[in-house]
């Protein structure tokens, strides 16, 4: 056979044109193809060329974030889903617009606890009362953004995104987080889901450009299941008939590429649960699922649980105590757990919702869409406060009163102070600078600014044949080079050497152009005197 | 034809019954194995009529499609590009035809389907001939007798410029025999491997087949050259002659037809009714080919009309392939090429089917893609959810996404119910009901954050703006089931 020289001679010419897919294919000789017989898989064979074993290993830049102090600390989001009324949650004691025009669901003093002399919190929010007392809980009063949308869907996406209220962004806070910290998610997956999420699905929160970096389980029972099993699927056919056998065949594969499995088991199994968790409480459900997993090290550093059923256009007394009432006991009880453990240091959970309520009541004895709300925190070290101006309520008129703090502080805050990301990060992750608020929570005694967490570097597969993007994020300007070398450390070709401000950049590499065939090759970023080198194949 | 088909039990006609009903699931297990899928359109339309009628109607429309038409380059010979300045024209024309191909699957389906199986029948690879012309005349082939007769599209596929330089049968001249071609005609082609023909065999019908010629570097017209090919006697199954080209190929044709009927029956099986063979069914099949001269048309005729084709625990038995895996979703959901797809998404969907194993024009190796299981594994399952997802999100967006808000009117009667919606759409994209826990997580996915009470007064419907992005959640689930990945 002299098929393969003609490939080789062909493929060297064909390189030279700058070729985009002419990519080197095993050309197995017939005869090797048979003495393989039954190989495993033609297209492992060819996938394990393009992607390593190595694809399943943790996160090199995690696993650095993780050695530092913030590295054990986690984020707990509880989204309370429908616009939660915030008036009626953090209640402005003796305010006479407030009565007046919520004659039928305004809390009176004789329903309510004292957070101090100018506001209270529902008597059904007693649970929470401790925490408060003891140095455990924060409030953030009447938190939104300019140009409020009273739209569930559309105020949902805006908290997701970050973004201003006329811009649409179709990436998540929190996936930009990840995704700069993990740059490579796709080549590299980590073997430990970057974020949980618990409940209502798909939420844009966790989006990122390179897709969806949390494991979304859309409930307990799912959760359970895997948890339980280890398994995304039970893969037994019922019968052996060619559907029931290719579908089990389809789930097994499933399973076994569901590369979380594995930790979410362990981590269920190791992680205890040690205190009784309230009946028909889905939150506190949710909830007894994430102290598990934190205490069996499951190493996930932010999750999302859901309450549903803020949206009280109608008998909001009834409705809203209810919630309150699962909110309170379930958060209490998450702290008791975690504090069993010993890991109640290590978790600061924050709730938030699309928007607040109107400040009138409506006629059905409800209340329809506003803007600002209060944001709840809770956890070890908080202290007690209430933090920014509390809405001014109109003496007259219906107009909504405006928002005090910007929800984009209060993330950046969290992301700065709790999750130690580097300040460059934070803007670019909220996208704008936002004035952080001063000992809000927690800083942690060693920042990371100094560690290789500034430099963000890793490539992903880009959606033009041929093209790789490689994606950076450099934290000082100067002189940066971006260069290839072969797995010896020679430099092979430079892509660029040049000025650069600070910031994130994604460049269009193509291997074609510089001439380089098909193999395995490292990228290096040179900048503020340090490199950083990343393999890559093609 | 239907004489024969009568007088054989195994591929008797499908009539429906009260057990065996003319039904969605029926209609898209058809169109999902004959093609691509189909919309709701086709799916009502075909309930209309009876399945013979309707795989007639199908089979023979495709049949008589006409020839492809020729891309602009299609005989622009390597001379021609390496006078370009433009080095990379000659890659981009090509990328024309692999978008062409794909857009075809997704606009016709049946006959883009045909001409893709016998792609991985006659394999070659452009890695190997690196030609746009014989890559044109080797497709324009595939599809001019995708449906015709076998013994004719054997005969012209020996001398394309494609199958000449990739196995060789270029350098197979007098002087020095090159066994490549000839091994792989009887072996992988027509006979099956170790079937009917002997070391001795190869080498004969090597001599026999001498004297086709592709100037492989300059791509050409292939052309016969008298100087290099063999006049001597060969002997051939036996047959002692001065065999020629033509001859050779008669010889396998008419000495050996159980053997050639038998390899091209079973791929066929295998690849539209079930990988694991029936050989009662496979023997009728023969029967028919070689009653038929090797014409494929009546074959698939037979085949898809009868009642073993239908059975129901044939539905969802088949692993899908790349193109299997994307097209389908673009195709079910109204989609169509430029209409509401652009080159660029046909680009991506080729760069997608190269990284899960299945790269149009480079099968790995002469054998072809192997299929069915080894489609499917840790690496090209989780690819196929993110890129399935990528596909979702990049091609549901403003332009298109009233396609899928008029999809689930459509096929729920415009109902407001939740549930009913997603299990509609569910059964109208994997062709199968979801298990009950299933179906509780695919009404989250649909209901999509929107609070509960709106389902529940009755307010929410599928006129909302909402709508499309929550068909388009539902399917992001749905496409991540192993039911998403069998049809």
């Amino acid at each position: 056979m002299n098929q393969k020289s003609i490939h080789q001679e062909r493929r060297g010419a064909s390189l030279k044109h700058g070729e985009a897919h002419d990519r080197e294919h095993q050309l197995w000789s017939r005869r090797d193809f048979l003495s393989n017989s039954g190989l495993t898989a033609l297209g492992a064979s060819l996938m394990l060329q393009k992607f390593p074993v190595s694809a399943f290993s943790a996160s090199p830049l995690l696993a650095a974030l993780n050695a530092s102090e913030c590295g054990d600390r986690v984020l707990v989001l509880i989204r309370m889903e429908g616009g939660n009324d915030g008036l009626n949650t953090i209640i402005p004691r003796f305010n006479n617009v407030y009565y007046d025009r919520r004659p039928n669901i305004a809390i009176q003093e004789s329903g309510l606890w004292a957070l101090n002399g100018q506001f209270g919190m529902p008597l059904t929010t007693a649970p929470l009362q401790a925490a408060w007392n003891e140095g455990r809980m924060k409030v953030i009063h009447n938190v939104g953004y300019p140009s409020p949308n009273y739209s569930h869907f559309r105020s949902s996406d805006i908290w997701a995104s970050a973004s201003d209220a006329n811009k649409e962004v179709n990436t998540g806070w929190i996936g930009r987080v990840l995704e700069s910290q993990l740059p490579s998610f796709l080549e590299t997956p980590p073997v430990v889901p970057p974020a949980l999420q618990i409940g209502v699905q798909t939420n844009l929160i966790f989006r990122a450009d390179v897709g969806n970096m949390a494991l979304s389980l859309s409930n307990p029972t799912e959760f359970y299941q895997i948890a339980a099993t280890g398994q995304l699927y039970n893969a037994t056919a019922a019968d052996s008939t060619p559907k029931e056998l290719e579908l089990s065949f389809a789930r097994s594969v499933a399973n076994s590429a569901f590369r979380y499995s594995e930790s979410i088991k362990n981590a269920y199994g190791k992680g205890k649960t040690q205190v009784t968790y309230p009946n028909n409480n889905d939150l506190g459900e949710q909830l007894g699922i994430l102290a598990r997993l934190i205490k069996g090290n499951l190493g996930t550093k932010i999750y999302m649980v859901t309450i549903g059923g803020f949206d009280t256009h109608d008998m909001q007394a009834t409705k809203h105590a209810k919630l309150m009432t699962q909110l309170s006991e379930a958060v209490k009880v998450f702290f008791a757990d975690l504090k069993a453990g010993g890991y109640d240091d290590k978790v600061l959970a924050m709730t938030f919702s699309e928007f607040g309520r109107r400040f009138y009541e409506n006629d059905s004895k409800g209340t329809d869409h506003g803007t600002g709300a209060p944001m709840m925190l809770f956890g070890n070290g908080l202290g007690n406060g209430l933090i920014g101006a509390p809405s001014v309520l109109p003496s007259s008129g219906d107009n909504d009163p405006a928002f005090s703090t910007d929800f984009r502080s209060v993330y950046a805050t969290v992301l700065k102070d709790w999750l130690c990301a580097d300040p460059t990060v934070t803007d670019f992750v909220i996208g704008k600078s936002m004035p952080t608020i001063p000992n809000l929570v927690p800083t942690a005694s060693v920042p990371t600014a100094s560690n290789a967490n500034d430099v963000l570097l890793g490539h992903n597969p880009s959606q033009t044949a041929g093209s790789i993007a490689i994606k950076y994020s450099i934290q000082q300007r100067g002189i940066t080079r971006l260069s290839i070398t072969d797995l010896a450390g020679h430099t092979l070709r430079t892509m660029f050497s040049e000025f650069k401000e600070k910031g994130s950049y994604t460049y269009q590499f193509n291997p074609a152009t510089f001439y380089l065939p098909p193999g395995t090759y490292i990228y290096k970023l040179d900048t503020s005197g340090k490199t950083f080198s990343r393999q890559i194949e093609w | 034809m239907s004489q024969t088909a009568l007088a054989m039990a195994a591929l008797e006609p499908y009539i429906p019954s009260a057990q065996k009903p003319w039904n969605q699931q029926r209609v898209q297990h058809l169109y999902r194995r004959i093609g691509f899928g189909a919309t709701q359109a086709q799916t009502q339309a075909a309930l209309a009529v009876s399945p013979d009628v309707l795989i007639e109607q199908l089979l023979n429309t495709a049949a008589a499609l006409p020839l492809p038409t020729p891309i602009s380059w299609a005989n622009y010979t390597q001379a021609y590009y390496e006078a370009q300045t433009d080095t990379n024209l000659k890659y981009r024309h090509r990328e024309e035809l692999f978008r062409r191909w794909t857009s075809e699957m997704v606009n016709e389906g049946i006959r883009a389907k045909m001409s893709f199986f016998w792609h991985n029948h006659f394999v070659t690879s452009l890695d190997v001939y690196d030609s746009n012309s014989y890559l044109w005349a080797y497709y324009s082939l595939l599809n001019e007798y995708a449906f015709g007769n076998f013994k004719t599209f054997t005969t012209k596929m020996g001398k394309t410029g494609a199958m000449l330089v990739y196995l060789n049968g270029n350098s197979n001249v007098k002087t020095a025999p090159n066994e490549n071609y000839a091994r792989e005609l009887m072996e992988l082609f027509t006979m099956g491997e170790g079937n009917g023909y002997t070391q001795n065999d190869v080498i004969q019908m090597a001599k026999a087949l001498t004297g086709w010629r592709a100037k492989d570097y300059e791509g050409t017209p292939p052309y016969f050259d008298a100087t290099k090919y063999d006049t001597g006697n060969k002997t051939i199954f036996g047959q002692t002659g001065a065999w020629n080209y033509d001859d050779a190929h008669n010889l396998i044709f008419t000495l050996r037809k159980d053997q050639v009927a038998n390899r091209i029956c079973t791929k066929l099986y295998r690849f539209f009714v079930c990988d694991k063979v029936d050989t009662d069914v496979i023997a009728e099949m023969m029967t028919t080919f070689k009653a038929n001269n090797f014409e494929i048309l009546p074959v698939l005729k037979q085949l898809f009309k009868s009642e073993h084709f239908f059975e129901s625990y044939f539905f969802n038995s088949h692993i899908k392939s790349a193109y299997e895996t994307f097209v389908p979703l673009l195709k079910c959901a109204g989609l169509t090429y430029p209409a509401d797809i652009t080159d660029s998404l046909l680009g991506t969907i080729f760069y997608w089917t190269e990284n899960i194993g299945q790269t149009m024009f480079y099968p790995p190796n002469v054998a072809g893609w192997i299929g069915h299981h080894n489609w499917l594994n840790e690496n090209t399952i989780t690819y196929r959810w993110s890129y399935m997802n990528g596909l979702l999100y990049g091609i549901f967006t403003d332009a298109n996404k009233d396609k899928l808000r008029d999809l689930a009117i459509a096929l729920t009667n415009h109902s407001g119910d939740a549930v009913f919606v997603t299990q509609r759409v569910a059964e109208f994209f994997l062709n199968t009901t979801l298990r009950p826990e299933h179906l509780a997580v695919a009404v989250q996915y649909f209901k999509d954050g929107i609070p509960e009470h709106y389902f529940v007064e009755g307010t929410w419907s599928l006129d909302w703006d909402e709508a499309p992005k929550q068909v388009t959640n539902l399917l992001s689930y749905l496409v991540r089931l192993p039911e998403y990945q069998v049809m």
